[in-house]
């Protein structure tokens, strides 16, 4: 059995890729290094599961070169701005399309140098883990297809590998099998990155369609698509469905409750996909398409308020948070709030903010994720309220976490800072050109800030102090990848705009539409935005003094239940398990007559509805002959009998009358291919009947007048939507032409006389192709029936 | 179980059955005919054979099985692979020589007593078609007549 199913999956797969005829239409010289940059991880991957066995923890420094490749490949990439396609399936429009430019190389550095030192992280972490054949091998898949994901042009392949990122997340997060909360937590974030996926996908579809093409780099060249959108009032749709798409994935609320739960995650997964890289894909999207959606008006007000509301509630939480990685989770959805604010935001200092954040963050938060991690891994709990003092074991370590700590909390000069300031500045010029109740966003931004600055603290915090509990030594390896982020992150600091100019201008340029070079200056008069720098510090300070106080107070506001995401998503489970039993029981009654019944009743319904909707009803004519009415009403007589039968037997053997009578029917209407057919067919049928007739249980005579009538109303409908199907087959007869294409093409074309033959084996070849593929399955399908049922015996 | 007569005339008719359907299959392309028909009628006559001279007498023409139910089923199940996988080729060879899924080429043949005859490569993913028809409706016969 299993044999068939490889070779069935087999053809599918040659089938594909003989659709996919290959064929390029622009590609520069470059895309050597594109395909490198995206295949090198995939390769690993595949290697890893293959050869686990041989390579063991060599994994991960394959892992951790095949980065190194990717890294080097995208480098070579930088400055270059191109697009590539290649054809795979046309017919609806989805290609192997890449684009390459400054934002999809920002985070394609990203995740590959960030992958590079967390598989050298994760040498050390994983030691003693579990399952490192299945943690390397999805580890690097996922590293393949987050640079998949940033270069696809294509929308198709764009989502697809979108969604192969959720999977890769979701078997990560289950990483400790068997753990209730594992299962609990990559049930969720599945249901919520998927879900959403969906949505987005919706959304593609609507763009594209009225694009005309689902090829980005074309539909960037398009320019306004928000006004092109707006004439068919398609704007807010799309924006909603890949807002809500977007937004998920990105971990904002309500939708941010997934993220605290994926902490069930190992470590290093956490750092790398959970804040550095995949849970960036969303703010990619939406930085994706701001060039061509944000001239819409409700752009602006969509993101500023979704990214401020996350950033600030986020934090809320984050300071209320017990433990290290679920403080780090909230403070992700926070930062990556902030992101999305300043892709909000209309002006280029919005655009600023966002692009410069998503490499600060990413280099911090990766750095903070691996301290927790050395923490929890080494000390076995990660609770804060049990840790202090720890910098008299471990100075490196509190070094490094000290600089990223204060790089969170937007402290000068460290990287932090500048975007922070980026988005005081964006959000006061924003104030200030709309007025009113606009300065609620400079508001929310400090208050944002505010808690942020309190949880950075909070972190910091358990490195000094006093010692409470016995520390032990670190292996050296382990400190290495945290320390080597703390660096960048200073180094950032100090010379941004070297840094700016580098990476960040690129990426700037492709999101924003009048964007010039940016650059960012340490603060040198009382400007607004430092002052509300000056704000948030002393606010924070005063707010770190009174932690405990504020803990206990925001864990009082949260015990309130409605204020909870997760209790909606909870009701929102139980209700869709309870409809979900409503409907098993409905339909699922194990009795064939049940499924009959529902299959049959929708499937005309829906047919039905289907004509209708398209408004056209037929006029019908019809002209018999007399052969016709007698051949009609013998069939007509044998189904009465039919129904009259008393016995199987002769229900059947009546019922093959009216087969050999539709094949009569056949012959007057000059068919004699059909003829044989149905008449070979009748008698296999005949046969087969015969077979399974004597295990049939009794024929019930007796039903009662209401099930009758039941199946009468059931009878009528069914056949009526089968009439109803005939007659519009019938009407929509344009294909006038093609039937004598056939005709006249049958015998130069392809050298048959038997028109009908021709078209099923050469015309319609891949038609054919796709029947025998469903007879076959039949046969297999009907033999695992037997099989199994054989089993539960 | 049957009687003499069933058993004389289905030696007689199953053989003509299986020739006719090679007749159909061959005159497809000109005349009424072609795989599917071809492929049909071939498992009705085998089912014929079922019928008259029952099950196990079927299965004691290939002596015995290695596993006790289904070793004639797998059997049947491989013959619409392999017709799956011929007809799938015959499409990739195609692509092979240039053209497209599933395109055929057509000619002329000369042989010594037939004279001139046509051939066509769409004849080769018809004869996938029959084995896939065969090995699936016998599949159903042979899963059903072993209850």
């Amino acid at each position: 059995m299993k044999k068939t199913a490889y070779l069935v999956s087999a053809i599918l797969l040659l089938l594909n890729c003989a659709a996919a005829s290959s064929g390029s239409t622009s590609s520069a010289g470059l895309s050597k290094y594109l395909f490198a940059a995206i295949l090198a991880p995939f390769a690993a991957s595949i290697i890893i599961a293959c050869f686990y066995r041989y390579l063991g923890d060599l994994s991960a420094y394959l892992g951790a070169f095949s980065g190194l490749v990717s890294l080097a490949a995208t480098f070579q990439l930088y400055g270059a701005n191109f697009s590539a396609s290649y054809s795979w399936i046309p017919s609806i429009g989805a290609s192997f399309g890449f684009y390459v430019d400054g934002l999809s190389l920002l985070i394609a550095t990203l995740a590959s140098g960030i992958g590079v030192l967390i598989f050298v992280y994760s040498r050390v972490y994983m030691d003693h883990g579990a399952r490192k054949r299945k943690y390397y091998t999805v580890l690097t898949a996922f590293m393949g297809s987050m640079i998949g994901l940033v270069f696809s042009s294509n929308l198709f392949m764009l989502f697809l590998f979108w969604e192969f990122t959720s999977i890769c997340s979701f078997l990560l997060i289950s990483h400790k099998q068997r753990t209730l909360e594992g299962i609990y937590a990559s049930k969720k974030s599945l249901i919520i990155t998927v879900g959403s996926g969906m949505t987005l996908l919706a959304g593609f579809l609507i763009l594209g369609e009225t694009a005309g093409t689902y090829n980005m780099a074309e539909m960037l060249k398009t320019g306004n698509m928000a006004q092109m959108l707006s004439e068919k009032s398609l704007y807010l749709p799309v924006l909603g469905l890949i807002g809500l798409g977007a937004g998920a994935k990105s971990a904002q609320v309500p939708l941010h409750i997934w993220l605290p739960d994926a902490m069930e995650a190992p470590t290093p997964v956490s750092a790398f996909l959970h804040s550095a890289t995949m849970v960036k894909a969303g703010v990619f999207l939406i930085a994706r398409f701001r060039p061509i959606l944000m001239p819409g008006e409700y752009w602006s007000t969509v993101f500023i308020v979704l990214g401020l509301t996350t950033m600030t509630i986020a934090a809320f939480l984050a300071v209320a948070a017990s433990q290290l990685k679920e403080l780090l989770a909230y403070s992700t959805a926070s930062h990556l709030g902030l992101i999305v604010a300043g892709l909000g935001f209309s002006s280029v200092l919005g655009a600023e903010t966002a692009v410069f954040h998503i490499l600060n963050h990413a280099v911090f938060k990766a750095a903070l994720f691996m301290i927790a991690g050395i923490v929890l891994h080494e000390l076995g709990t990660q609770k804060i309220s049990k840790l202090s003092g720890l910098r008299r074991r471990w100075p490196l370590t509190a070094l490094a976490a000290t600089i990223a700590g204060f790089s969170m909390a937007g402290i000068p000069p460290l990287n932090g800072f500048y975007s922070k300031e980026l988005l005081f500045e964006s959000s006061y010029y924003f104030a200030t050109h709309n007025g009113g109740f606009a300065w609620l966003v400079p508001a929310t931004a400090v208050l944002g800030s505010v808690f942020t600055f309190i949880y950075s603290f909070r972190f910091v915090s358990v490195f000094y102090g006093k010692k409470t509990i016995d520390i032990p030594d670190l292996s050296r390896l382990i400190v290495v990848p945290p320390l080597i982020l703390a660096f960048t992150a200073l180094i950032i600091g100090l010379a941004p705009n070297r840094v700016i100019g580098l990476i960040v201008n690129p990426a700037l340029a492709s999101i924003s539409l009048n964007a010039h070079g940016m650059s960012v200056h340490l603060p040198t008069s009382l400007k607004p935005a430092f002052v509300m720098t000056l704000i948030t510090v002393s606010l924070g300070l005063i707010g770190f003094k009174e932690r405990k106080e504020l803990n206990e107070y925001f864990n009082q506001v949260l015990e309130v239940r409605l204020l909870n995401a997760n209790f909606y998503y909870h009701s929102f489970l139980e209700l869709s398990d309870r409809s979900s039993d409503f409907a098993v029981n409905l339909t699922e009654s194990g009795l064939l007559r049940t499924y009959a019944v529902w299959t049959l009743v929708i499937s005309s319904l829906m047919t039905l509805a289907g004509y209708l909707i398209s408004n056209a009803i037929p006029a019908v004519s019809i002209n018999v002959s007399l052969p016709l009415v007698i051949v009609l009403s013998t069939a007509l007589a044998s189904v009465y009998a039919v129904i009259k039968a008393d016995s199987y037997i002769a229900a059947v053997l009546t019922l093959s009358i009216l087969g050999f009578m539709v094949s009569i029917y056949y012959l007057l209407m000059d068919a004699p291919d059909l003829v044989m057919t149905q008449l070979v067919v009748e008698t296999l049928s005949l046969i087969i009947f015969l077979l399974v007739l004597d295990r049939l249980p009794e024929l019930r005579k007796k039903i009662s007048a209401s099930r009758n009538f039941r199946d009468l109303l059931i009878a009528m409908l069914s056949g009526f939507a089968v009439f109803a199907s005939i007659v519009y087959a019938k009407m929509s007869e344009t294909p006038k032409e093609i039937a004598e294409y056939y005709v006249e093409n049958a015998l130069p074309g392809s050298g048959g006389t038997n028109v009908v033959n021709v078209i099923l084996v050469d015309f319609r070849g891949v038609d054919t192709m796709g029947e025998i593929s469903v007879i076959a399955m039949a046969g297999i399908a009907i033999l695992m029936l037997f099989e199994m049922r054989g089993e539960k015996k | 179980m049957s009687t003499v007569i069933a058993r004389q005339t289905t030696k007689l008719v199953v053989p003509l059955m299986l020739l006719l359907s090679l007749n159909f299959f061959l005159q497809g392309h000109n005349l009424p005919g072609g795989g599917f028909i071809a492929g049909v009628l071939s498992a009705a006559a085998i089912a014929l054979l079922y019928i008259i001279f029952n099950f196990e007498g079927i299965k004691s023409l290939r002596g015995q099985t290695q596993r006790k139910h289904y070793g004639l089923v797998e059997r049947y199940t491989e013959i619409s692979e392999i017709g799956l996988v011929f007809a799938a080729g015959t499409g990739l060879i195609a692509i092979e020589l240039g053209l497209r899924f599933l395109n055929h080429r057509k000619g002329l043949l000369h042989l010594p007593l037939f004279g001139e005859i046509h051939w066509t490569t769409a004849m080769l993913f018809d004869l996938g078609v029959y084995l896939v028809v065969v090995g699936a409706a016998l599949t159903i016969v042979e899963v059903l007549g072993e209850e």
